[in-house]
Parts: C-alpha cells; structure tokens; sequence
C-alpha cells in the first residue's frame, strides 16, 4: 500500500509532501544539491506509484524558488508524466505553479515546463 | 611566505572589488556554503531580488561545472572526488561580474569552445529555443550534470558570455568564463 511520503526541506533541497487520501503533491522550496537524479526520483516513484495504484485525482503544487539546470531536467519529466495521466485518465490531475510575485524567472521556467504540453497549468502568485 | 606578494594580492583583489573568490576543491558542502554567503553579501549591496537570484544560480551553475567537469580533482577521505578550480564575484560600477576557471583535457576543447560560441551568437529567443532543445535530450550516463548550465547562464545575463583557454600543460587548458549581470536600476548610486 502507497504510504504518504513527508520529506523535510534542507539547505539544498525542496521539501516534499505526498499524501495518498488528499491526492496532492507539494514541493516548496529550492534546489541546488548535487544529485538532482536521485533526489527527485523518490517524487517519480511516489507520483508512478499514486497514478497506477490509487488511480485517483490528484493535485500538484510547485512552490519553488530556485532550482539548478540539472533539477530543471528531472522536473521536466514530471512535468511529461503528468501530461501523462492527465491523457490517460482525462482531468485526473491539476498543477499549480506558485511563483512570488516579484520573481519573473521562476514564472517564466514554470511556462516553459507548459510549453508543447496540452495540459492546463495554474500560475499563481504569492506575496 | 613572500609577504609583498600576499600585501599585493590583497591591493589587487581590494580594487577590483572583489566579493568573493575560492581556489581550490568545489565540494558540494564548500559550494552550499559560499552560495549562501555569496546570497548575504549581494542582499546587502541590492534590493533588487532578481539581481540577487540570478547572481547565485550563476554562481551554483558555475561552481558545480568545476565540481563535475573539471580535469583536476581530488578525492577526500570518504572517497569523493570533486573538482578543483577558482572563481571570482566581483562588483564593477553597473554590474556584478562571476568569473569561473579550470583545468579541462584538451580533448574536449574543441567542443566546449563550439558550445561557448554558439551560445555567444544566439539572441534570447534562440536561446530558449536552444535550452529547451538540449533539456530534451538524454543525460549522458556518466554526468551528473545537465549540460545546460552555459545555455542557462547566458539566459540570466544582459550581456554577452566571455570565454577563453590557455594552454596549461601538455594534457590540460585552462578554460575561463565570465558572466555579466546588470545592476539595473540601481545603475545611478
């Protein structure tokens, strides 16, 4: 059975909060650690695990505020298997991208993680 | 230690307003470090939040180049091998200047050179399309890395990269980068 998975923030890492009844994903924080791979594979698994076993709504909420090129690249493909499930089960899955108001860049990387997807994003500022 | 030497090393480094400079081994803990002081220093001297992001992305995208990339290594006592090299903040009157050198195999100067250029030609529109393009393509199994940190700093900066390699030994150029990011507004204090 999925358990819920609560990984605190560190200096270099996003905190994550998966929790399997809500069907929600949070990630808040930011990413300069040097092992982007590993540390975002645990989000993967949880969201591969939640999408073939509980097959259920889910919900995703990026709070990020800063994040190197090599996470960009791990949340990419989240971002493609996202748009996966959302294919495969039609409106299973909602992403909201949070971005401090003030702060261009992370709204512009949250759109270009959109770009060439058919999958709606929300962006959502922050004071 | 040839005290005229270390007066002018700290005259030169003084003047040319530096902020921070480290030589030697980028570990990831050293680089977590420096990037959250480098963060402290730039708050003080700025308001301007994204002069202050995008100085520190440039400076972990830059840092963990040397960490991953760099020919010259050393490997600590649990067995860790990072990369050696420098890397330079410094203030100039209408911007903040991150410059970065190590050691890389001739063998891959060619390419690297290719990369800088091609990066230095392209506008920022064509340099999304080209970020966009190289994030889709499969990691190289041995790099830890993205390969995207030049394309991404470039993105960050007002001004065109800087880059050049010198000759180091037989097997080995130095490799040499300077991004430029704009004071903005502030340009008038």
């Amino acid at each position: 059975m999925l358990l819920n998975m609560i990984l605190e923030r560190t200096k270099t890492t996003p905190g994550i909060t998966a929790h399997v009844e809500d069907g929600i994903i949070e990630i808040e924080g930011e990413f300069f650690n040097e092992d982007a791979v590993a540390f975002f594979s645990q989000v993967v698994e949880w969201f591969m695990a939640f999408t073939t076993e509980e097959k259920r709504f889910l919900s995703v909420h990026f709070r990020l505020t800063y994040f190197n090129t090599s996470a960009s690249k791990c949340i990419l493909d989240l971002f493609d298997r996202m748009q996966s499930y959302h294919y495969t089960s039609a409106g299973a899955i909602e992403v909201y991208w949070h971005y401090h108001e003030d702060d261009e860049d992370i709204l512009d990387q949250g759109k270009e993680f959109a770009d060439g997807l058919d999958m709606k994003i929300m962006y959502l500022p922050y004071a | 230690m040839d005290f005229p030497n270390l007066y002018q090393q700290y005259r030169q480094m003084t003047d040319n307003r530096i902020l921070m400079s480290f030589k030697g081994v980028f570990a990831q803990p050293a680089i977590v470090e420096m990037a959250t002081a480098l963060r402290g220093k730039v708050a003080a001297r700025t308001n301007q939040t994204m002069v202050m992001k995008r100085i520190f992305a440039i400076f972990v995208e830059m840092s963990q180049n040397i960490l991953f990339y760099s020919a010259e290594k050393e490997v600590d006592e649990e067995g860790k091998e990072s990369g050696v090299g420098i890397l330079i903040v410094s203030e100039m009157d209408d911007r903040y200047c991150v410059s970065s050198g190590n050691l890389m195999f001739n063998g891959n100067v060619a390419r690297i050179r290719e990369r800088c250029e091609t990066v230095c030609s392209m506008n920022k529109d064509e340099l999304k399309v080209y970020y966009n393009e190289q994030r889709r393509l499969p990691r190289h199994a041995e790099s830890k890395g993205a390969g995207l940190g030049l394309i991404d700093m470039a993105r960050k900066s007002e001004f065109p990269i800087e880059f050049e390699f010198l000759p180091f030994n037989e097997e080995t150029s130095f490799y040499m980068l300077s991004v430029y990011i704009s004071k903005g507004q502030e340009n008038a204090s």
